[in-house]
């Protein structure tokens, strides 16, 4: 490569050069200032370079050159400054000029160069608005190293939320913000992250304030590793709000709930006044006989006259039996829990129902069945529907027969099933069985097993409904539920 | 109704119909009792005296359905329905079904006996619905607008609340209503109603 000219290494640079007199005016302008300014060399050469400056530098230019010329007092000179330039359509653009001068105190002349700083202004453009986003995000987002994991950014949204200043931060680790969490868990979570298995990790924690206050969130971690230090970004959504409508949504269901219960015992109020009238009937009707016999001048008579006062005592208990169970469900308003009788609890459910059915009801309960705890309502309440389900399903038919069962099938849990012998259910209405208002029957609003679900689940059990097995009972379907034992 | 006729009793639960066969036989009545309509059903009976009480909720086999068996069979023996609280509506669909009439339960002794009496001395029960009668007519004719509505209500079975509700009346008026209705209709019983609207072919056909 020969040597270049000054001329041609003056036009060959990206940066724009630019000489001028004492006075100002312009005595070279390499070709990458054209680029820049947009002003041809010709145009610019002998004019005053102020032509390049947008105010204030304009009106000021010359006021620069005599003070130096006045102090020899240098302040742009040798160090360069950002500054604003000036294109011949008048618009601006940021620059760097640095300035030296040239010759000596008699021909004096300067030297600039000029970058531009256009894009790099762009970018931190772009970096400081996103900075800002991330600052100001409500969500909470933190940086921290990847070997020491001390925290190296928080966020306003962070530091806020936590109580904790970016200074204390920068001493503390994710640890020391989430309680429940071990060391050894918190690295099983990032070991994904840093033998790049996977790009983000996402899992559920609780954090804790300064003041010692705590919140549910979601976090989602990554690790940057273009940095020179690889740093994990966290990313962290306050839960608080969902879990609060989760929390509402579990006391609309147990409102919910409550009012299906109205509803139940005003049916098995009517079902128990329709029940009550029974032995009233054989009541009147004994009494009524035993008058009529008592009047009958026969010993016979007389005889079965006390036979049917007898017989209408016993009927009075019958209704005061009636009567009590009525009241023992009217007053069950509350849900309480209680070690219970699993017999009794399935008897009196069965005996509350049993009128509503054609079908025979057989009722088998595992003599080895401890005492469980319940809310006996409640547990009554998903045996009457299970068994009013069935009831429906093997509506018309004749001969057929539901059966209760309580089992024990290990020492964890016991299993109470409804089974009926009916034509079974359809396996695509089966998988949505449990979601509200899911429903093939004309009346109703396809609750009664969504509350059962959430009857049972409230016990910690499982419910679960299948087609019947066995060589017995190639049809119908059974219902079934567990009830853990502790 | 002569006392050496059958009054069959046709009752699934055990104390009602015991009771009822002990009251019936002390006022004189020869008694046979069934514990399903079934069992009735199969049972060797003499359908040309006496008359059927008949339970309407049972299992199996329901007192409507027994009664529209008895039907088929062209049975000319009356059938006493007997209801429990809030059954109107199937009642009423018995007595369009043929049934003589209907008591509630409980029921006092006057009432049984005074239905069986009656429906001794009633033709038997295909034939006793007769349509159209004209004194019927007019007793129907005399009624106001509101008495009118008010009973259209009561031969479907509404309940005096329901009644109320429809008709955007306070109960207490479709009491006063029901008490004039059953005064014009000379009627001493829902049932009597009942059996009257269906005559004059006021009851809709279907519940």
């Amino acid at each position: 490569m020969g040597a270049l000219s000054l001329r041609e290494l003056f036009d060959a640079s990206v940066d724009g050069i630019i000489t001028i007199d004492q006075a100002g005016l312009v005595t070279a302008y390499s070709r990458s200032c054209g680029e820049l300014f947009g002003y041809e060399a010709e145009e610019v050469i002998g004019e005053n370079v102020k032509m390049l400056m947008p105010p204030p530098y304009h009106e000021e230019h010359d006021g620069y050159l005599d003070h130096y010329a006045q102090t020899e007092e240098k302040k742009i000179i040798g160090i360069g400054r950002e500054v604003v330039g000036r294109r011949k359509d008048g618009t601006t653009f940021p620059m760097h000029l640095s300035v030296g001068e040239l010759g000596d105190a008699g021909s004096r002349g300067f030297v600039g160069i000029v970058h531009d700083l256009t894009l790099r202004d762009e970018a931190m453009n772009d970096s400081a608005r996103l900075g800002q986003i991330v600052e100001e995000s409500v969500n909470e987002i933190f940086l921290f190293d990847e070997k020491s994991l001390l925290f190296t950014y928080a966020n306003e949204g962070g530091r806020l939320n936590l109580g904790y200043t970016a200074a204390e931060l920068k001493s503390m680790t994710p640890l020391n913000i989430k309680p429940d969490l071990t060391t050894e868990e918190f690295n099983e979570i990032l070991r994904p992250l840093r033998d790049g298995e996977t790009d983000q990790a996402v899992f559920d924690a609780v954090h804790q304030r300064k003041d010692g206050s705590t919140y549910d969130v979601v976090v989602r971690l990554q690790l940057l590793r273009d940095e020179t230090q690889p740093v994990f970004v966290a990313f962290i959504l306050d839960i608080t709000e969902r879990n609060e409508a989760r929390q509402e949504f579990i006391s609309l269901q147990a409102e919910f709930s409550k009012a299906s219960r109205v509803t139940i015992v005003n049916e098995m109020a009517a079902a128990l006044t329709h029940e009550l009238n029974q032995p009233l009937t054989a009541i009147a009707n004994y009494l009524e006989a035993a008058q009529t016999f008592s009047a009958l001048d026969d010993a016979t008579a007389q005889e079965k006259a006390l036979e049917c006062l007898a017989k209408a005592v016993e009927q009075s208990s019958r209704a005061g039996e009636i009567n009590r169970r009525l009241r023992s469900l009217a007053e069950s308003g509350q849900t309480e829990r209680q070690s219970e009788d699993v017999h009794v609890v399935v008897q009196e459910a069965c005996g509350l129902v049993e009128m509503i059915t054609d079908a025979n009801l057989v009722v088998e309960v595992d003599d080895n069945i401890p005492a469980v705890m319940m809310d006996k309502i409640q547990i009554q309440q998903i045996i009457t529907n299970l068994i009013r389900n069935a009831a429906d399903a093997l509506e018309g038919a004749t001969g057929e027969t539901i059966t209760v069962r309580a089992e024990l099938p290990n020492d964890e849990y016991i299993m109470i099933s409804v089974s009926d012998t009916g034509p079974g259910i359809d396996p695509e209405v089966a998988a949505n069985l449990f979601k509200p208002f899911a429903t093939t029957k004309k009346p109703g609003m396809g609750m009664g097993l969504a509350i059962c679900k959430s009857i049972v689940e409230a016990h910690s059990g499982k419910i679960e409904v299948s087609p019947n097995s066995g060589p017995n009972s190639e049809q119908g379907t059974t219902f079934r539920f567990s009830l853990p034992l502790s | 109704m002569n006392k050496s006729t059958t009054v069959f009793v046709v009752d699934d639960d055990d104390a009602v119909r015991m009771s009822l066969e002990a009251m019936l036989t002390a006022s004189g009545y020869q008694t046979r009792i069934f514990d399903s309509g079934a069992a009735f059903l199969e049972s060797q009976r003499d359908c040309d005296a006496g008359c059927i009480v008949l339970d309407v909720r049972m299992p199996t086999i329901s007192g409507l359905e027994v009664l529209k068996i008895l039907k088929q069979e062209a049975c000319r023996l009356p059938v006493i329905i007997m209801t429990g609280h809030g059954d109107i509506k199937m009642a009423i669909q018995a007595m369009k079904d043929g049934a003589f009439e209907f008591i509630e339960k409980p029921f006092s002794k006057e009432t049984i006996l005074g239905a069986i009496e009656s429906a001794a001395s009633a033709v038997p029960m295909n034939e006793s619905v007769t349509p159209k009668d004209p004194a019927l007519l007019r007793k129907i004719d005399r009624l106001t607008p509101r008495e009118r509505e008010v009973l259209d209500h009561l031969v479907i079975g509404n309940l005096n609340k329901v009644i109320a509700f429809e008709l955007d009346i306070s109960p207490r008026t479709v009491e006063v209503h029901r008490a004039r209705v059953m005064e014009k209709m000379k009627a001493t019983s829902l049932s009597q109603l009942v059996r009257m609207a269906i005559a004059a072919g006021l009851a809709p056909p279907t519940l």
